[in-house]
């Protein structure tokens, strides 16, 4: 069944875009990741403009995180301390980074700088998660990981601003994860993703918080820097299209539902099994597309 | 100032009125194009256009529908290393958004270069028409490149045996081009033109236009964001958070009644030594309200 989008000034079927927005919907309710990283390209991939999938993303976003930071909210896994102290970090972080990209464009070869990035981080991200959660499996991680965190303790309890997340059940100086977020905002904005692919793993492996709670609280932040970033877009760029938006986020917030009632039969370790293997798939694509020979010399704006 | 007489005004007058397109006789029947006007609706996709006319005996015809020329701005991809980036913009005008060619035979035996290259038919007349800036760019590489991604997007068609001719009349022999209209084509106004052909060269041609206009909903949702924009923002925000929400609490309330399946205990609630990589002490333990808060629902 086709469907007009009005903004985009084509149309698409209506059944693929719900489809699509669920099976997104259903990773970020399962990991706490907005899901930019997968939406973005494959709405570009079945024909949208790479600037009108990339602002009504940011639009579907804001519906499918409402709904995961409403199953986990009353799950108990959203801690709202350390969302917005993240909140804070984040929006500080995509501020510098917007500035750090202009100065990047400005150098020349910041593209290749990007793809590159995009690759290490999201390669060693996806790396580190997959080994660390398959060898805590394998040794049964409690005891080992009580030592490690033990010697980073000491570092982190000297530093000032300590504050109690007794959700997360940890206590940290409000400086870690502030300037952490400042820095997955700096990534996320010269990335062009929405950052929760990072969020949640700082999260767990710096911040000890708890996978479901970080993955809560990941998802908390994301709502609000998305709600920004879809604002911005509206007015400067005029490239929300609502109706597109609308029907990712029907079939992403019933996927976000399931996605967080899945993580529950998940625990910790597989969920990030499972997301570092994601993460590894899509490096692993992104590599190969840098490396094939392009049927076109020319692209789009923001392929 | 010398005055030209009144009879030789009149006569050449006459003459230009006459000949309206040199070298050509006068054309024939109008081009019928069913629809005129494709309306771009809520459920628009797409859809089949006719277009009907009529040739003398013996012509050829060759059918095209051009859009806009347009000025685009794509990257320009090059190597470094074993790697492709894009490596420069590239602004491209003078192609138009849109080139549907329709024919019997091949275009080069149908008509001669010359015509071709005069009347704009075909890819190559596409390359010599495009501007590319900056100039300095390899202009065939770009060009060819160009195409290709027209050629995908399914805007640039080259259809061989795309006129079926009608048996002969004595008005003529009626031809018609049947096709689903692109879909991905944006509102414009689009020009159709049918060439009548012999020996080579084009004898008569015909021209008729066909308006793309968005209608109803599409259309005021496209008007109230390029011309509301902040109102726009703010509803997009809104909307989608009520979206979401509002999906979560129906959800919510559906799980209550039982409508949803029941779920079933965790591994982590069934077996509390599986604990989750994560926090120091694990999550089997940090899975439970903290104290002074309330469990969740």
């Amino acid at each position: 069944m086709p469907i007009f989008l009005p903004v985009a000034g084509l149309s698409i079927n209506l059944i693929l875009l719900v489809g699509v927005g669920a099976l997104v919907g259903f990773l970020s309710g399962l990991f706490g990741v907005g899901g930019g990283f997968l939406l973005t390209p494959i709405l570009m991939m079945i024909g949208i403009p790479p600037t009108v999938a990339a602002a009504s993303d940011s639009c579907q976003i804001v519906a499918a995180s409402s709904s995961g930071v409403g199953a986990h909210f009353r799950l108990g896994n959203v801690d709202i301390r350390m969302g917005i102290v993240s909140l804070l970090g984040g929006l500080s972080g995509a501020a510098f980074g917007v500035h750090l990209l202009k100065f990047l464009r400005a150098l020349g070869d910041a593209d290749l700088a990007i793809t590159l990035a995009f690759i290490i981080m999201l390669g060693g991200t996806g790396t580190y998660m997959v080994v660390e959660s398959l060898r805590s499996l394998r040794r049964g991680s409690l005891v080992r990981k009580t030592h490690r965190a033990g010697r980073a303790q000491g570092f982190m309890s000297n530093l000032p601003l300590q504050m109690a997340f007794p959700r997360s059940r940890v206590q940290h100086s409000a400086l870690l994860p502030f300037f952490l977020c400042v820095l997955v905002g700096i990534l996320a904005t010269v990335m062009g993703v929405g950052g929760g692919f990072m969020i949640v793993p700082a999260m767990v492996y710096l911040l000890r918080m708890p996978t479901h709670i970080a993955v809560g609280t990941s998802l908390f932040q994301i709502l609000f820097t998305c709600a920004g970033v879809t604002y911005m877009q509206a007015t400067t760029n005029f490239t929300v299209d609502l109706v597109l938006a609308l029907l990712l986020a029907v079939g992403s917030t019933i996927g976000a539902q399931i996605g967080a009632r899945t993580s529950r039969f998940l625990r910790g370790d597989q969920l990030m099994i499972l997301l570092g293997t994601m993460a590894l798939l899509v490096t692993a694509k992104m590599a190969y597309s840098i490396i094939r020979t392009p049927p076109s010399l020319l692209a789009a704006i923001g392929h | 100032m010398k005055r030209v007489p009144p009879i030789l005004a009149v006569l050449l007058t006459l003459a230009a009125g006459l000949t309206p397109l040199c070298g050509e006789e006068p054309a024939g029947q109008p081009l019928k194009l069913t629809p005129e006007t494709i309306q771009m609706g809520a459920f628009y996709s797409g859809m089949p256009l006719r277009i009907e006319g009529m040739v003398r005996p013996g012509s050829s015809v060759v059918v095209v529908v051009r859009g806009p020329d347009v000025e685009e701005v794509f990257n320009l991809k090059g190597r470094a290393g074993p790697i492709w980036i894009n490596k420069s913009k590239v602004h491209i005008s003078g192609a138009p958004s849109l080139f549907l060619c329709f024919h019997i035979a091949p275009l080069k035996e149908t008509l001669s270069l010359s015509v071709l290259e005069k009347y704009q038919i075909g890819y190559e007349e596409i390359h010599k028409q495009m501007r590319i800036q900056p100039p300095e760019q390899d202009r065939e590489v770009v060009r060819a490149s160009f195409i290709t991604l027209k050629t995908q997007e399914n805007v640039y068609r080259n259809i061989r045996n795309g006129v079926q001719m009608g048996t002969a009349t004595p008005a003529g022999v009626p031809y018609s081009v049947e096709f689903h209209w692109p879909r991905r084509a944006p509102p414009a106004a689009y020009e159709v033109k049918a060439y009548e052909c012999r020996d080579h060269t084009v004898v008569s041609q015909t021209i008729a236009s066909l308006k793309v206009v968005e209608v109803g909903f599409p259309a005021w949702m496209a008007w109230f964001a390029r011309k509301h924009a902040s109102l726009y923002g703010l509803m997009a925000v809104i909307v989608a958070m009520l979206a979401g929400f509002g999906i979560d609490l129906l959800a919510s309330r559906l799980r209550r009644k039982g409508i949803a399946t029941r779920a079933k205990p965790s591994p982590a609630e069934t077996h509390p030594e599986a604990a989750p990589a994560g926090a120091g002490k694990g999550e089997s333990e940090s899975e439970k309200p903290p104290r002074g808060l309330k469990p969740a629902a």
